[in-house]
């Protein structure tokens, strides 16, 4: 067998200059430490990523533990806060809302899952408590309130699990600044184009505008749409999905404070949906709407005054997720719907499949298990935020959303089907959100199953509600404990100094 | 839809042991549902009596019916399992143990195998197998129970049972009429299909007696009497990949103390296994009878008992593959009606467990709809194909080419799904990771290392650690596993102390 180690150092490339390509730049930096050098390369042009502001999951924050990033440090620089989950309105019946959290909903009952128990019981009572008021989580973040979770697997802050609300540009910022703190390089010119291998598997090397080559023994395309290295240079095609209704268009601005900083509002209104992040100081608004039904001045009489504003267009769809020693990263590899804002966790997805298939054997092995892995993770992740609009359309029949149905893939209609039918969540092989979310984002739109658990019926009606009934006060009662996020974050020493000037 | 369009009769056809673990379950989870379960068995049809041999799966399936270890492992005379022996399989002399446990620890993130073999690479020999707890505990013939607090070398595995499958079946019979599963003798002449749809509707026995049901479960071995004589599910046949099909079974007396693992050491055309008990140890021949004679077969077998017969030997015929459909209509196969896939990995009651386990995850009403059955075949289709996969792997990846059989199997195609996972792993040492499938990470490792498929690259990030260092750590992890797996009692001392069948004290 030949020795493998390798001796001289290897050049991991990133083409990027975004959110996309610092927070890799980050992550590799920390995790390849020996052996590599990562260097950044900023665009031909720059592009501008599909997201200002991130409502990110669990998935960012165990990615943050990982790395040991300084979460106050962190949010202080970005004014972010922490998240618990994301709040609907509106989005299936005027009036009624529900929280999609992170972390668990109720506990089983005698081996029956939660969500069955509370079917069975909801039956009896015709109705009446919200299935969100059994997850601490979304208790919490309707109550704006924040804690860090328990390590104590019997105490029940030990339940939930967070993420982040975070202003895009402040976030690549810091994750920039955290890359070249721990050895990343900035390369001292934009990327000019690549040094192709033959028969176009992959590159050798890429030109920067002044010339210089670096060699890249892996290379990255960060660089959002554009995807100047896996389209531009090595051809990959794009793959539309299909689009779930009618909205085409996002507009963003900054807004004022939503009422709870721990979790995202998302409003189903009459010609839009509005999903309002909100920070330390206001939030960040996200528009998105049918360009065909609605104008700019309409909604800016609907939403405040809306000035200097441009639509942006959605864009959905994906590429090949690598090609020879090149890898998409982020949007270069997949635009999703920014709705639910799934863009964090799959790019994270991807930096950790990255890592652990980091080429080695020359067979091109790595990249097919790659492209398998990752091509599963976004028709996964498409799926779920598809079902966000499919429950607006059957539920809501918000015209936006009118044509859902049509954009379920075979893997999403059978979940629902799954579900519907006894209330059970059909899970594949790469999936991003959890069991819970599912569950949470379906029962709390009203998505009734026909049936449950048969063996829920094994338990008596008194003793379920006892239980139910302790589970929610406990939870009430947890949550009265916890602190406000604001102040939570001012004790912490995490906010922001006030503005100046504002 | 309501809730009371529940089953309220379900009949349970054939009382091996699938028919026996769906009543005992059945028995036990559905009494709250006030369900009416009923077995029909004949004395005159004999059973197969699969398996002897276990996964760790098994315990779960205890537990949930709330069954006593020690009481259980007494009356079916069981001894622990840590893992299957393959002996000659790769090359004549080779010997590895596929353990029911993890290798090493990951390290930094990276899995073991990696730092293992680039110690490997720079000339350390250390057989992958030292750095398992239940393999070396399985080589001293020691035993003693894992534990739950991490830190301990001692919980990095799990244990399953040997144990005898007709003992078996009687124990389950006891629990599942303890339950109120009623069981019924008698042998089925007759089934009757509704005439609108198909479904069954009742079996009619010799003795001129109609049992009706909602739900039927067909427990009836090969000829899949309900769900193919009768509802045509249709054979998926396996054979090209998987051509054993014959076995010649005999038990014969321990010659030695019982081991904690069973073993397959491959022959001429097919392989051996040897399941040791605590009265006895169970033997048999898996062959292809293309490459080989019954007789031959037969002498085979009896030339290699360790100790006197205590049977005439038993054949048996069968053809690898699966039911195309493992649910249809009104009537769900569990057991060997619903497909073969041999023994070679103890997974015959691992599946008929799952089929139960998913039946009661789909427990139908009396409507019976599409959508329940249709996820119930997707889901065992998926468990079928992946072991399928693995088993096929311990025959392919072989340098053996001292008989026709080796050489045909040696050559063979095999599934993509297959030739794709062991590329990975030759190429890079990366295990395809799936979430459904029965074989985790560090089977696909013993059985890869094991059948020598040794890959070209290991994980990049195991460079990452000094190579001193690296040497130290597994140094110590290496003796810390031996002197823990030294320090335990004998297998069959434990077994005297904790669960002796009656009768071998």
């Amino acid at each position: 067998m030949p020795n493998q180690s390798h001796g001289e150092t290897r050049n991991i490339v990133i083409i990027g200059d975004g959110f996309d390509a610092w927070l890799s730049a980050a992550y590799l930096t920390r995790k390849l430490r020996a052996g590599y050098d990562i260097v950044v390369c900023a665009p031909p042009r720059e592009e501008m990523q599909d997201h200002c502001a991130v409502f990110a999951g669990p998935a960012t924050s165990s990615l943050h533990a990982e790395l040991a990033v300084d979460e106050r440090d962190l949010l202080r620089y970005c004014r972010g806060t922490f998240s618990l989950g994301a709040h609907f309105l509106d989005w299936t019946k005027p009036g009624k809302d529900y929280v999609v959290a992170f972390g668990a909903y109720g506990a089983p009952i005698e081996t029956i899952a939660f969500h069955q128990c509370w079917r069975k019981r909801q039956r009896i009572v015709k109705g009446g408590d919200r299935f969100d008021s059994y997850s601490l989580s979304a208790t919490a973040a309707r109550a704006g309130k924040f804690a860090h979770p328990s390590r104590d697997p019997a105490d029940i802050r030990s339940t939930y699990r967070y993420g982040y609300h975070v202003d895009v540009e402040l976030y690549t910022d810091y994750m920039r600044r955290y890359a070249m703190h721990y050895g990343a390089k900035k390369a001292g010119a934009r990327y000019a184009n690549a040094l192709l291998k033959e028969r176009r598997e992959g590159i050798d090397a890429v030109r920067l505008a002044d010339g210089e080559i670096i060699p890249a023994f892996l290379a990255l395309d960060c660089a959002s749409a554009a995807a100047p290295l896996i389209e531009g240079a090595l051809g990959a095609t794009w793959t539309s999905f299909p689009s779930p209704g009618a909205v085409d268009s996002v507009i963003t601005f900054a807004a004022s404070s939503v009422a709870s900083p721990s979790m995202t509002r998302i409003v189903a209104a009459k010609t839009c949906w509005r999903m309002d992040i909100p920070f330390q100081d206001g939030a960040r608004c996200m528009i998105g709407y049918d360009s065909r039904a609605v104008s700019l001045d309409a909604l800016a009489r609907e939403h405040g005054p809306l000035e200097n504003l441009e639509a942006k267009r959605i864009v959905r769809g994906r590429r090949a997720p690598a090609i020879g020693n090149v890898a998409a990263l982020g949007e270069s590899a997949c635009r999703l719907d920014p709705l639910f804002c799934p863009a964090p966790a799959t790019l994270i997805a991807g930096l950790k499949t990255l890592v652990e298939l980091l080429p080695a054997s020359q067979s091109g092995a790595e990249t097919d298990e790659y492209n398998r892995i990752m091509s599963d993770v976004f028709e996964r992740c498409n799926d779920f935020v598809t079902l966000q609009y499919w429950l607006a359309e059957q539920l809501g029949q918000h015209a936006w959303a009118a044509g859902a149905e049509k954009a379920l893939s075979p893997h999403l209609r059978r979940k629902i089907e799954q579900f519907r039918s006894r209330g059970q969540i059909v899970q594949f092989d790469e999936e991003i959100y959890d069991q819970e979310m599912w569950i949470a984002s379906l029962l709390g739109a009203g998505v009734n199953p026909e049936r449950y658990d048969p063996f829920a019926d094994g338990l008596s009606e008194t003793m379920l509600d006892a239980r139910l009934a302790a589970l929610r006060e406990k939870i009430a009662e947890t949550v009265r404990a916890m602190p406000d996020q604001m102040i939570y974050l001012r004790q912490a020493r995490a906010t922001a100094p006030e503005r100046s000037g504002s | 839809m309501s809730q009371s369009a529940l089953i309220k009769r379900i009949l349970i056809v054939g009382g091996g042991t699938a028919g026996w673990m769906t009543a005992a379950a059945m028995g036990k989870l559905l009494a709250p549902l006030k369900i009416d379960v009923t077995l029909l068995e004949s004395d005159q049809i004999g059973t197969v009596g699969v398996g002897e041999a276990t996964l760790p799966h098994i315990r779960f399936f205890n537990r949930r019916l709330g069954i006593d270890e020690a009481d259980f492992m007494a009356q079916t005379a069981a001894t622990f399992k840590l893992g299957i022996e393959f002996r000659d399989w790769a090359r004549k002399g080779d010997a590895y143990i596929h353990p029911f446990g993890d290798y090493g620890r990951d390290i930094k993130g990276v899995p073991f195998h990696h730092y293992w073999l680039r110690l490997r690479q720079r000339g350390r020999a250390w057989r992958i197998g030292e750095f398992s707890a239940p393999v070396m505990i399985s080589e001293f013939g020691r035993f003693a129970m894992p534990v739950e607090d991490e830190r301990s070398v001692m919980s990095s595995f799990s244990y399953a049972y040997q144990f005898d499958a007709g003992l078996y079946a009687k124990y389950l019979r006891r629990f599942a009429e303890a339950c109120g599963v009623r069981r019924i003798e008698g042998k089925i002449t007759t089934v009757i299909q509704r005439g609108e749809d198909g479904f069954i509707e009742a079996v009619k026995t010799e003795d001129g007696r109609r049992v009706e049901a909602d739900l039927f479960v067909d427990c009836s071995g090969f000829r899949g009497l309900l769900i193919e004589q009768t509802l045509k599910a249709g054979f998926e046949d396996w054979s090209a990949v998987l051509p054993c099909d014959r076995a010649v079974a005999v038990p014969c007396e321990n010659a030695a103390p019982s081991l904690p693992y069973t073993r397959a050491t491959a022959r001429g055309a097919g392989w051996q296994w040897r399941i040791p008990l605590q009265h006895r140890v169970g033997n048999g021949y898996v062959y292809c009878s293309e490459h080989v004679s019954d007789d031959e077969a037969a002498q085979t077998l009896m030339a290699s008992l360790e100790g006197r017969p205590r049977a005439e030997p038993n054949f048996l015929r069968f053809r690898a593959g699966k039911r195309r459909r493992q649910w249809v209509k009104n009537c769900v196969s569990i057991g060997l009606s619903s497909g073969f896939l041999e023994p070679l990995e103890s997974t015959s009651i691992y599946l008929i467990q799952a089929s139960v386990t998913k039946l009661l995850e789909l427990f139908p009403d009396r409507d019976f709809r599409a959508c329940d059955i249709d996820e119930f075949n997707r889901a065992m289709d998926l468990e079928y194909e992946r072991i399928r996969d693995f088993l096929i792997l311990h025959y392919h990846a072989t340098e053996r080419d001292d008989t026709p059989f080796w050489d045909y199997v040696r050559t063979m195609k095999i599934p993509d799904s297959l030739a794709y996972k062991m590329t990975l792993f030759r190429k890079r040492g990366v295990v395809v990771k799936y979430k459904d499938g029965l074989f985790l990470h560090p089977s696909w490792i013993a059985v890869y290392l094991g059948q020598r498929v040794m890959p070209d690259m290991y994980d990049p990030r195991a460079e990452f650690i000094a190579e001193d260092e690296l040497e130290k750590t597994l140094s110590a992890m290496r003796n810390l596993i031996r002197k823990t797996a030294e320090s335990l009692p004998d297998h069959s001392d434990f077994i005297r102390r904790y669960c002796p069948a009656p009768g071998t004290v």
